[in-house]
């Protein structure tokens, strides 16, 4: 059950953080604020960039979506900061020994904002609902056929094939539980109806602007440091720079490295570097469908060890972020601070490489997306063109990228992507049908090291983990460039707590600085 | 009437041909729509199922007398990306781009008029100081004069809000409060243009036999400026203050973005960006309303001031 080693990343600010948090996780109640004894605050502001297209805790998404949803639903299982698992609505989880079962015990003491009870019944219809509403992330729960009630606090998931990632899926969006009378209704598309610290007060809530959320007073666990959170959307970029820097929202996170270092000049603070994400080129077309010459791993890996990546992160990202040829990160089993460099800038053995794979005259088209800085695409060109590749580029118009890149429509393309845990990267990137590898490119030994990790113990998920990573750099499946920094900013009322693998803090991991 | 029935029937062929230009605009993107909705986790098989709740993977031009068969009756759809429906997200949007064009209107129709007066009446260096200053406003857009306005009077001086918009009913001054700077970057913007029409305009009618007829006659030169020149000149100026209204709308669209001003232009921008067909559609008809209603205001305005056009 253990999810991934505390991140090197987030370093002293977590251990701190978890140090004074002491038990966050046993049953769910904070027993003191992150930032030592500092009480209790009025207000909470985060300038958040997107909003629920639904409250139905079927159509939640993770990432910056998180903090909202986890503000009105609890979900079974609580994700520490560092990614340790730990009790909310379920007190105990247990897999069975074929992983094709999964027990929950629940606590009995949970009422839902109508009024309705929390058990083993209304976790069943949450179950049912989500595997029907085709949410976002209904890939949490692809594994899970039903949930049988045992009594009133006990339930099991069932299975047709082993998810070493359920607990966790159960701390995402497959986790949160909404009121069984509400599930489905356009009521509750409106507004939530969860058992979360917080409510909706739809009277102050504005669609597209404003959300405002207020205690719930019949919360069952001790209650969050803030009276009151209010989350101000703000998709633009400049918009959200400047309520951060004029001090209109206490939090804020920033997509562009330039929007950091003007926050960072403004004196906006902001944790210890970590990151969420990888960013580079993925190789869709490792089979040769779209573009022959990419089936030779040869041509692959010129193509990788062209791009300076330092070079990269320095000009495309204002020095913000590391070098990296992994795409998993440093909080999971299958990192190896050694591999960052497997792809080191080598433009003469580039040359070499095309050459013996009789692709010397490669002519290749890179997609664009108004989403990244134009000086990242550049260099990346320039970079191949010095070996000699010629790069067409396919403009790509707002909202098409991502739909483009899973239909599979170009042999490569640039990506941002979230690194996430070693299972759930086989089957967000590696798997033959995952939805980042949109030409279901396969390989039996690849195939057989994903299929053997369910059911190896923690120590064999470790070592299968580290060898899946290795094969992957190995047969170049893709060029990872580097591993960009999170902008988190925080006014001087607040402190935080980074979040593994979340692009933004956790709702618990906000508390009142007492400034 | 007839007048206004004309009025109508251009309205409503406008609504109409905007409406299908719009659809098959947005129609390349229609398979790109469920995969926007439901994020990047998403397997083909969901996106194949959306895409057929939703209707989408029909014929465009069946999607399209669809939704004119429900907007005939009222129903203008449903957010693909929200749980509003297009008439509670205009109707909530509404109100803040009426303000901001109103008052943008009314403050660069007052300042431009009272610019190009008096640089036709003053000429000498009040003519080129104003010009030079209508000129510097022309010139730069209205999301560079937003973004000074933004770090001097709301980051630096913290006078004004740097984001948000607070309804009237809620608080009037903090109301007034969200508005000052958008409103001001655009208005600066807006008076260059009218300024400059109404200068010309002024300077021509000052020239005209009746002028001087009038002078001789030993009416007051503010009686013969502000009653008789600038009634006849007034015409010009309202028609530029009519383009420059869709101009604002325009610009509104930026500076909505910029000020995080919840209006149909940030609305119009994040919908087209994700595909969310039913509330682009929703977001034109409102603009057209707009600027139907607008044009109709200031014919009616120039009809009142110009008995010739009343004839004509």
């Amino acid at each position: 059950m253990r999810m991934a080693r505390t991140p090197a990343l987030i370093g002293a600010t977590v251990a701190t953080a978890l140090a004074l948090t002491a038990c966050t996780g046993g049953g769910g109640q904070p027993a003191e604020t992150a930032s030592g004894d500092n009480g209790t605050a009025p207000l909470l502001v985060i300038g958040a960039l997107q909003e629920p297209s639904s409250w139905d805790p079927a159509q939640a998404n993770e990432g910056h979506l998180a903090p909202i949803f986890q503000s009105v639903y609890d979900t079974l299982i609580k994700r520490e900061p560092d990614g340790e698992l730990s009790p909310m609505l379920a007190t105990e989880w247990t897999t069975s020994e074929d992983g094709l079962a999964l027990e929950l015990e629940l606590r009995d003491d949970v009422t839902f904002t109508d009024g309705a009870a929390f058990d083993a019944e209304a976790v069943k219809a949450n179950i049912e609902h989500f595997k029907t509403a085709n949410g976002p992330m209904l890939g949490n729960l692809s594994n899970v056929t039903g949930a049988e009630v045992v009594d009133a606090d006990t339930v099991i998931l069932h299975l047709d094939s082993p998810d070493p990632d359920l607990p966790q899926n159960l701390s995402n969006a497959g986790g949160y539980m909404g009121s069984p009378a509400a599930l489905g209704s356009t009521d509750i598309a409106a507004a939530p109806v969860g058992s979360g610290p917080y409510v909706l007060d739809t009277s102050s809530s504005v669609v597209g602007s404003t959300y405002k959320l207020t205690r719930n007073e019949e919360y069952w666990g001790d209650q969050l440091p803030f009276d009151a959170v209010e989350f101000k959307i703000l998709p633009d970029e400049t918009a959200r720079l400047n309520a951060l820097t004029s001090g209109q929202v206490d939090f804020a996170s920033l997509n562009r490295a330039a929007s950091a270092v003007q926050a960072e000049a403004a004196g906006v603070n902001q944790p210890d570097p970590f990151s969420v994400n990888w960013a580079g080129i993925l190789f869709f077309d490792r089979d040769g469908q779209l573009q022959p010459e990419l089936a030779d791993v040869r041509v692959r890996e010129a193509l990788a060890i062209a791009i300076d990546a330092q070079a990269l992160v320095d000009v495309g990202w204002e020095g913000l972020g590391q070098a990296t040829a992994q795409v998993f990160g440093p909080d999971t089993e299958a990192y190896d601070e050694s591999l960052d460099s497997a792809y080191a800038y080598d433009p003469e053995r580039a040359m070499e490489l095309l050459e013996e794979a009789g692709a010397s005259d490669l002519e290749i088209t890179l997609p664009i997306s108004p989403v990244f800085e134009p000086i990242i695409y550049d260099a990346i060109i320039q970079n191949w063109e010095d070996i000699g590749v010629t790069v067409n580029r396919h403009q790509w118009g707002p909202g098409e990228a991502i739909p483009s890149m899973q239909r599979g429509e170009f042999p490569i393309a640039f990506m941002t992507l979230a690194q996430r845990s070693d299972w759930n990267t086989t089957q967000f990137l590696l798997s033959p049908e995952a939805p980042w590898n949109p030409l279901a490119s396969s390989d039996p030994e690849l195939d057989a090291l994903i299929a053997e990790y369910p059911a190896a113990d923690e120590a064999g998920q470790a070592e299968i983990a580290r060898e899946i990573n290795e094969w992957v750099i190995d047969n170049v499946w893709f060029a990872p460039v580097m591993r960009p920094d999170t902008f988190n900013f925080y006014g001087d009322k607040i402190e935080i707590v980074p979040q593994v693998q979340q692009a933004v803090p956790s709702i618990y991991n906000f508390t009142p600085s007492g400034q | 009437m007839p007048f206004l029935l004309k009025r109508l029937f251009s309205a409503v062929s406008l609504v109409l041909a905007t409406s299908l230009i719009v659809f098959l605009l947005l129609s390349p993107a229609f398979d790109d729509i469920a995969r926007n909705v439901l994020g990047e986790n998403a397997s083909a098989d969901q996106v194949e199922q959306l895409n057929a709740q939703l209707g989408l993977d029909r014929p465009v031009f069946v999607q399209y007398f669809d939704w004119l068969a429900g907007a005939l009756t009222g129903d203008l759809g449903q957010s693909l990306f929200t749980s509003q429906t297009v008439w509670q997200a205009i109707s909530v949007r509404m109100p803040v781009t009426v303000a901001l064009v109103v008052l943008v209107t009314l403050l660069s129709g007052f300042f431009g008029f009272a610019f190009g007066v008096l640089s036709a009446v003053k000429r000498g260096w009040v003519d080129r100081t104003i010009q030079f200053f209508t000129t510097l406003g022309d010139a730069l857009p209205a999301f560079i004069i937003a973004l000074f306005l933004v770090t001097v009077f709301a980051i630096q001086l913290g006078w004004f809000p740097a984001t948000g918009y607070t309804a009237f009913e809620t608080d009037p001054a903090a109301w007034a409060r969200s508005l000052v700077l958008p409103v001001t970057a655009l208005t600066v913007v807006a008076i260059a243009g009218i300024a400059q029409q109404v200068r010309s305009s002024m300077i021509s009618t000052l020239r005209q036999d009746y002028v001087r007829t009038l002078r001789s006659r030993g009416l007051s030169e503010t009686r013969v400026v502000l009653s008789h020149a600038l009634r006849n000149a007034s015409t010009t100026g309202l028609t530029a203050l009519a383009v420059q209204v869709v101009g604002i709308l325009g610009g509104a669209v930026v500076i909505e973005q910029i000020f995080a001003l919840p209006g149909l232009g940030s609305l119009a921008v994040q919908a087209s960006v994700l595909g969310d067909v039913p509330l682009v559609l929703g977001a034109v008809l409102a603009y057209v309303v707009i600027v139907v209603v607008v044009n109709l205001l200031v014919d009616l305005a120039v009809a009142w001031l110009n008995p010739k056009v009343r004839l004509s």
